[in-house]
């Protein structure tokens, strides 16, 4: 991932990253989305993610 | 057998307490003493108030009735403490005010008649399995493990019986492993996590780290129970009483291994240590079956993505304001769950499904009654150790450690670290015992049947480690 990428995103977010730390986090950035955040898509068609929104209100 | 105050374990001190043959003041002037010759070597704790300790531990003296009075613990400091800031290892959370009011769990501890002794040090922010600048009392050029590895070395060096931790990824019984304890990782859900810095809201557990199982299970019976203001805790099954049956027998309960990846590769001083306490599992009637849930591989890939998103969220402010104070390991995670995309963390979230779809399936298709699985594949990390050399090949230290853990956190499922001896190089190894959902009971009991079969390992006396003896 190119690392002006990061800092521009990193910027519209409201978030400096130094330079010498933008190939560190392009790196991580790539390695987690390289990794997919587990199985592939294929494999999880139809599959509702471990989120529920709870409708009733707080005590 | 050494007969010492700080080696009584906490069901025997309660008693003996409770029989009026032990004041509180008495034991906790025995804590502040073995804390005074054990902590400047291990620097377990971020605070202790030797003055506020025994002034509480005289108040209950006078007192009568609660499972846990006069019993001093100690708490990680993320939790909060009413008068105490909460640092969480942080130096951008050190002008934190003192805590207004306890957390609940604090709150829980405190009605049971327990004694605050002091907080604990984390790894900053809860997130990594080292804890500067604590130091394990089995090899002070070792690490304790993390995130909670100040409560761990605590416990272990034998200052207080029992300590209070947070697990979102391992960080309960990573450090159980490490310090030769017993780690208690309820299911999602049954403490409150009020008053307590979130990590991951939706992988966060309290739980405990004593130094036998009988102690995890008194700890955990008053930690459990709902909260109005934590809605993860409410409407759950109640706790069965006993939690212990007196006279148990588990002959005839089944025990599915896990085997392959995520779990391998592991040192071959853990897979002895896995193996033998199956043979003596299997003496005393237990039936063990080799399993494999392939889907557990994904595992790592999930909780990262998961953590760095959710944490990432939490701690959005301190990220835009005070990065510089966050140290470089915590700051990359946090950088990184800011970037992510959403569809990655939903994709991370799919996947816990599948992960939980399939232990479930596991369980109901093999009849079993618990999981067993080396709680962490290889010995304490060196305090400056970043990789771990398997015949395998070379591994970060945090994604080795957190490989065999992250599944129960991701599934949810009560685990249970307990140690199974001492390896020939005199490091303790440890296997976990994981349940249903909410049957925290068989976990605690098939761990019970570990550690009679073990035998309990003896504390290590961080005197003596320090002297090289």
């Amino acid at each position: 991932m190119k690392e002006e990428l990061v800092a521009e995103w990193a910027k519209v977010l409201g978030v400096s990253i130094p330079g010498d730390r933008l190939t560190e986090v392009a790196q991580s950035v790539e390695s987690q989305i390289a990794g997919l955040g587990g199985l592939p898509s294929e494999e999880l068609e139809e599959v509702e993610p471990a989120t529920l929104f709870e409708p009733r209100w707080d005590e | 057998m050494r007969n010492e105050l700080w080696a009584l374990s906490m069901v025997d001190a309660a008693a003996l307490i409770a029989a009026r043959d032990l004041k509180p003041s008495e034991y906790a002037a025995s804590a502040l003493a073995r804390f005074e010759a054990a902590e400047p070597l291990i620097h377990a704790f971020v605070s202790v108030d030797a003055e506020t300790v025994m002034h509480e531990a005289r108040l209950q003296d006078e007192k009568r009735g609660g499972v846990l009075r006069g019993i001093p613990v100690a708490i990680k400091d993320i939790f909060d403490v009413a008068g105490t800031p909460t640092g969480c290892g942080s130096r951008a959370m050190a002008s934190s005010p003192p805590a207004a009011v306890d957390a609940a769990a604090v709150a829980h501890l405190r009605s049971a008649g327990a004694i605050v002794f002091g907080k604990t040090a984390t790894h900053e922010l809860a997130c990594g399995v080292y804890t500067p600048p604590t130091r394990n009392p089995w090899d002070l050029e070792r690490s304790p493990g993390g995130s909670s590895g100040g409560s761990g070395a605590a416990v272990a060096a034998g200052i207080v019986p029992g300590a209070i931790g947070s697990d979102t990824g391992g960080s309960i019984r990573i450090p159980a492993s490490h310090c030769g304890l017993v780690g208690l990782k309820p299911t999602y859900g049954r403490i409150s996590r009020r008053g307590a810095l979130a990590l991951s809201w939706s992988l966060d557990h309290v739980g405990t780290l004593t130094r036998t199982v009988e102690d995890a299970a008194l700890m955990f019976s008053v930690l459990a129970g709902p909260d109005p203001t934590d809605r993860t805790t409410l409407e759950r099954p109640y706790l069965p009483e006993p939690l212990l049956p007196a006279k148990d027998h588990v002959r005839g309960l089944r025990i599915g291994i896990l085997d392959g990846a995520p779990f391998s590769p592991m040192e071959p001083d853990v897979k002895n240590g896995l193996t033998g306490s199956l043979k003596r599992l299997q003496q005393e009637g237990i039936e063990v079956v080799e399993v494999k849930v392939p889907e557990l591989q994904t595992c790592l890939a999930a909780e990262f993505a998961i953590v760095a998103a959710e944490a990432a969220s939490y701690h959005e402010s301190r990220i835009q304001h005070s990065a510089d104070l966050i140290g470089a390991d915590v700051r990359g995670l946090l950088e990184t769950g800011l970037l992510l995309p959403a569809s990655l963390y939903l994709r991370a979230q799919k996947t816990r499904s599948v992960i939980q779809r399939a232990l479930k399936t596991l369980f109901a298709s093999q009849r079993l009654n618990a999981l067993v699985a080396p709680t962490v594949p290889a010995r304490a990390q060196k305090w400056d150790q970043l990789d771990y050399e398997f015949a395998e090949g070379t591994e970060p230290v945090i994604q080795a450690l957190v490989r065999t853990t992250a599944p129960f956190n991701l599934a949810g499922l009560p685990a249970v670290a307990v140690p199974v001896g001492v390896s020939g190089s005199g490091f303790p190894l440890s296997v976990q015992v994981v349940a249903r959902p909410f049957d925290e009971q068989t976990a605690l009991r098939m761990a019970l049947a570990i550690q009679r079969s073990t035998g309990r390992i003896e504390s290590p006396n961080v005197l003596q480690t320090a002297s090289g003896n």
